[in-house]
């Protein structure tokens, strides 16, 4: 029986991950309707990651998008604006979810609390879930497969973090170390600047520490191609590639920029 | 006071009035007003939000001609018809234009201009409480004035028997310009996605030349090669449709999952 739930409740994120791969994500920011989840699909992406700290998106947005992605096979994510969002964001049909600023061992576990049933965490059970296409199961079942498919994220993005990020990596059942690479780079008094020694040697400490602890670590807010492609030389494994937001403005103003050149040209 | 020209600016019409070529984003996506905000960052002049190829509401396309207007970007609407009620509806909601799809004769040409046009010019309706107005009171003789002077009517040849009637069409009083649909006429030639084909070609220059004589403005629509808009824009178009916000995304999104993947080998 939990074998044919498994077949059901699929996070091919996270299977390509256990398969060693490296995986992309794109932000959705600015999308509110289900199109974007097929397009993100179509381009290739892995993930979807839904990102409710930094938009204005609803928790039923969210949730409509997520049960969109379930459908097609892409894995959704959300990244929640607090931990007190994980619980609906979960019922709402993600398959993982990243806190922001965490800055302990304590907080990460009660990440992991909030996103994993009895034993494992707290999560409270709703019951019928998205997930699980709202079918019925032996509750042993559902916790078991739900637990195993839902990936849980922190974001590592502040010295905190990084001063603690061996008890952090060693917290069991938490998944990904995702490096916000701006707010790290902020804190460590290096503004933008993603390749500088100092977030060199904080991606060291971390793939480091994730490591040892059997963790994934994710790039996260780097565009720098040769860059991003060091720090998966080194370890990590997850790749943000930008939002929606930013795919619009970069293909618009590179063909906006085109008319202007030809309009330059034409009306010399 | 400001007075009521400096309101109601339509920066799509000017840019084409100045000689320049003219850039479009259409949006197909239900997005917030955002994505207004991002066309304009972009660099375009006008947004075409497209009721004729998605399933966006007027409603939605309102939220968006209101939200360019603030911008200065031009909000015109493709319309899913040449109904009265349809291109009336979507200039009250805030387009400084429509952009008609499927004209073939004069006397369709005519009909859209009479919708989109407040009298003597047409026929549109007075609703009162316009968004290009900021909902202001002004004596009605210079809303009149200064709407039909800011609305841009557009309507698109994309039939082999549109091409032929197109120098009529362009005597239309009224009509500011053509866009060509590269696809659908395409299609007409059974020369289904050759952008580049004689026959287009031909008709190109054939449309061109029959706009540019009275004054009218071309614009190039569905062709992604960039020479090909070149060769057309040298030819004498001055619009350039530059695509969706769903092949932006594809485009963008396709390279950098890709790239991510190239990692893996």
């Amino acid at each position: 029986m939990a074998q044919v739930l498994r077949e059901i409740v699929r996070n091919h994120f996270r299977e390509k991950l256990a398969a060693g791969r490296v995986v992309s994500k794109l932000s959705v920011r600015i999308a509110r309707s289900v199109e974007i989840v097929h397009i993100a699909k179509s381009c290739g992406f892995d993930a979807l990651y839904i990102d409710m700290q930094h938009s204005s998106i609803s928790l039923e947005t969210a949730s409509q998008l997520c049960i969109a992605a379930l459908g097609i096979g892409i894995t959704p994510l959300v990244r929640v604006p607090s931990a007190d969002h994980v619980s609906r964001v979960l019922d709402g049909g993600a398959l993982g979810v990243t806190v922001p600023d965490i800055e302990s061992a304590a907080e990460a576990a009660k990440v992991v609390a909030q996103c994993k049933f009895e034993p494992a965490g707290e999560r409270s059970t709703g019951g019928g879930l998205p997930q699980l296409q709202y079918r019925s199961w032996p509750q042993t079942e559902v916790v078991e497969v739900m637990n195993e498919a839902t990936t849980v994220f922190v974001n590592i993005e502040n010295l905190a973090a990084l001063e603690a990020i061996d008890d952090i990596a060693a917290v069991p059942g938490l998944d990904v170390l995702m490096i916000g690479t701006n707010d790290l780079c902020a804190g460590l008094g290096v503004p933008g600047q993603h390749g500088h020694a100092l977030v060199r040697d904080a991606y060291r400490k971390i793939i480091a520490a994730a490591r040892k602890h059997g963790k994934t670590v994710g790039v996260g807010g780097i565009s720098d191609r040769k860059l991003i492609a060091e720090y998966v030389a080194w370890g990590g494994r997850v790749i943000s590639m930008g939002s929606d937001l930013n795919m619009i403005t970069s293909a618009g103003t590179a063909r906006a920029k085109y008319v202007k050149e030809l309009s330059d040209a034409t009306s010399k | 006071m400001q007075r009521l020209s400096e309101i109601v600016r339509n920066r799509f019409k000017e840019t084409l009035a100045a000689g320049r070529v003219a850039s479009t984003l259409s949006i197909r996506l239900p997005w917030g007003v955002e994505i207004v905000l991002a066309a304009e960052s972009c660099g375009f002049d006008a947004i075409y939000i497209d009721l004729q190829h998605s399933a966006l509401s007027l409603e939605t396309a309102s939220q968006m001609s209101i939200a360019a207007l603030a911008l200065g970007v031009t909000p015109i609407v493709r319309v899913p018809n040449h109904n009265s009620e349809t291109i009336s509806r979507v200039l009250d909601g805030g387009a400084l234009g429509v952009l008609a799809p499927h004209v073939e004769t004069p006397q369709e040409a005519q009909a859209i201009v009479s919708s989109a046009r407040f009298a003597p010019l047409g026929e549109r309706s007075t609703g009162g409480g316009l968004p290009q107005l900021r909902y202001r009171h002004w004596p009605q003789e210079d809303v009149v004035k200064i709407m039909n002077d800011a609305t841009v009517v557009l309507v698109q040849i994309e039939s082999p028997a549109a091409v032929e009637r197109a120098a009529q069409i362009a005597e239309v009083p009224g009509v500011d310009g053509f866009m060509v649909g590269a696809n659908d006429l395409c299609a007409g030639y059974v020369i289904p996605g050759q952008h580049g084909h004689e026959l287009i070609r031909s008709a190109y220059a054939r449309v061109i030349a029959a706009a540019n004589k009275v004054g009218k403005w071309v614009g190039v629509g569905g062709i992604s090669d960039q020479k090909l808009v070149a060769e057309y824009v040298k030819l004498g178009a001055r619009i350039v449709a530059t695509g969706t916000d769903v092949s932006m995304l594809m485009e963008v999104g396709t390279e950098r999952a890709k790239f991510v993947e190239s990692l893996n080998s």
